[in-house]
């Protein structure tokens, strides 16, 4: 069956197609049993889509409160948009240092910013010209309006000759020595996955956290990873329409990081780290995947150890972040941007933040988060900057012991 | 600029009194809530979006002049608004592991299965979808609503129902 029908089909319930059309379209449906079965489908479909939302109660109207003084210039902008830039700003000026460390002499060195803001070339706002001369692919067609441009990498729509699957290949061809998986099938359903097979957990989170968010229908996903010339990890994950082709509903994702070979197995750190705290580990729980309660496991992915009780009261939580990861800069940002409402410098390398969200399914608040510095180690308690201070510092001892 | 985009934009504004936004408040608020519930992931954030509707128009300053302008106005605002929840959920979204999440089922609300293809299917598409059939707009309007030209609207409208089709039968549901 053509896909021509099918649009066809579509086409009738607005009325779009000429006399000519239509009469081809009822001939095709007589000898196409798939197109009449579609046909059914589409008219169910409208009288579905017609179906009228249940009346919701209408909340009392929530007035804008600026000033009239400050409501030409910040119009546009959200609350959330000024948090994000400043706390981008302290952070970024927190982590420049070690971002400009890591350039090779003789090099230009480039500012990954806080979590790796720059693309090979290309950068926040940058064209859709320059998006092609990095992806070193003239042929790659997107504008402005279909990209986006995040902290932590780009997100470009595409579109492609559908079922082409070599706009993917060329995609990936220059990013990455590593293996292409092909076909990679993500089933997602309202925050559940199961990802295929793939042996390298942070490219499958890097496809697991954009797919599960994508939506709640199979979707092919194409991703890899790879070392640039210059020293940073690219991942890069391309996710296509719910028809596994490349279309409207493509999108290539770019993430620059750096990785910390140094430490691929946070756990021991951990570990030695609670030891070290004087915390103990009757209750410790340290490991990728599988040993944490519901809704820690995927943090544990992460390199994730947790103290607690018996009850999951009083509980401390290590978190390690590596920035070159997908998911991190998500967990970053999220920590950055929504969970902590103020930081202060609390030594060299450890800031105290606090947030007010409840950090479920603990029964803990958000309160004490200490961040270190790389790889990111993020110290949850339950409102105790003593225990926070206390595991960020002998986190940090057993980092400069393991270097 | 597109002749849609300047019908748009040609839309005569006028300083609005609080009277006036309440007015427009009570009037519209209950259909634009149900327009973002069912482009959202809940109603929390169709709350969310709804409120950020008017308070963009309110922060803007001034409203459509004719009443009957300001219907169309406000889902401008309010579509420009589900188009970039969709897209930030597509990439952003953390998948925060409450722990009292439930495994959706396979035959849940009807109703909850049309919110979820429709955020499986492009936004545009989406978007065109229920503007039209949910919200009874004519393709020209739609137009008008997202900057776009009519047939590009008509595209979106047949590339939309395929796809609603076919995601709607991926996640097992029967149209």
């Amino acid at each position: 069956v053509s896909a021509h029908a099918f649009d066809s089909i579509a086409a009738r319930q607005d009325e779009l197609l000429d006399d000519e059309a239509e009469r081809s379209l009822r001939i095709h449906l007589l000898a196409c049993a798939e197109c009449r079965a579609f046909a059914r489908d589409v008219d169910r479909v409208d009288r579905l889509l017609r179906r009228p939302e249940p009346h919701l109660a209408v909340p009392p109207l929530v007035r804008p409160r600026l000033s009239s003084a400050v409501v030409g210039w910040i119009g546009a902008l959200s609350t959330t948009a000024v948090v994000f830039v400043v706390i981008t700003v302290v952070v970024g000026a927190v982590l420049r240092d070690r971002s400009v460390e890591s350039g090779r002499a003789g090099e230009a060195t480039r500012d990954i910013g806080p979590i790796g803001v720059t693309l090979a070339g290309a950068s926040i706002g940058a064209s859709p010209e320059e998006i092609r001369n990095t992806l070193g692919d003239p042929e790659f067609v997107t504008d402005a309006s279909r990209m986006w441009t995040y902290s932590n990498g780009i997100v470009v729509f595409f579109e492609g000759p559908a079922g082409d699957p070599r706009v993917a290949q060329r995609i990936f061809a220059p990013h990455s020595a590593a293996e292409v998986t092909p076909g990679l099938a993500v089933q997602t359903a309202e925050g559940f996955s199961v990802l295929g097979n793939t042996g390298d957990f942070r490219r499958a989170y890097a496809a697991h956290t954009i797919v599960a968010s994508a939506s709640n229908a199979f979707q092919p996903v194409l991703s890899a990873s790879g070392r640039g010339s210059d020293g940073l990890d690219v991942s890069v994950v391309a996710v296509f329409d719910v028809f596994g082709q490349t279309g409207s509903g493509s999108s290539l994702s770019i993430f620059r990081g750096r990785t910390f070979d140094t430490f691929p197995d946070p756990c021991p750190i951990i570990a030695r780290a609670v030891d070290r705290a004087g915390l103990g580990h009757a209750n410790l729980s340290v490991g990728p995947s599988g040993v944490f309660p519901h809704g820690l496991e995927a943090w544990g992915a992460l390199g994730c150890g947790a103290i607690y009780d018996g009850g999951w009261n009083n509980a401390h939580v290590l978190i390690r972040l590596e920035p070159s990861s997908s998911q991190d800069h998500f967990l970053l940002e999220r920590i950055f941007t929504r969970e902590i409402v103020s930081w202060t410098r609390d030594g060299p390398d450890i800031w105290l933040g606090h947030g007010e969200e409840e950090a479920r399914p603990l029964n803990v608040t958000w309160s004490a988060v200490a961040v270190f510095a790389e790889p990111y180690f993020f110290v949850v308690t339950e409102r105790n900057d003593d225990t926070a201070r206390r595991l960020a510092q002998a986190v940090l001892v057993e980092l400069r012991t393991a270097r | 600029v597109t002749d849609a985009k300047q019908a748009v934009m040609a839309v005569s504004v006028v300083k609005l009194v609080d009277a006036e936004w309440d007015f427009a408040y009570r009037t519209h608020a209950p259909a634009l809530l149900r327009y973002l519930r069912r482009l959202s992931r809940s109603q929390e954030i169709a709350e969310e979006l709804m409120q950020e509707t008017f308070g963009r128009a309110i922060r803007s300053g001034a409203g459509p002049d004719a009443t009957d302008e300001m219907r169309p106005w406000l889902y401008r605002i309010a579509t420009n608004l589900a188009i970039d929840q969709l897209r930030r959920e597509r990439r952003l979204r953390f998948l925060p592991f409450l722990g009292n999440e439930v495994a959706p089922e396979r035959n849940s609300d009807e109703i909850d299965s049309v919110r979820r293809v429709l955020r499986a299917i492009p936004p545009d598409q989406a978007v065109a979808l229920v503007l039209r059939l949910h919200e009874g707009f004519a393709p020209r309007e739609i137009g008008e609503l997202l900057g776009v030209t009519e047939a590009a609207v008509k595209s979106r409208l047949v590339r939309g129902r395929r796809n609603f089709v076919i995601a709607y039968r991926r996640i097992g549901g029967r149209p």
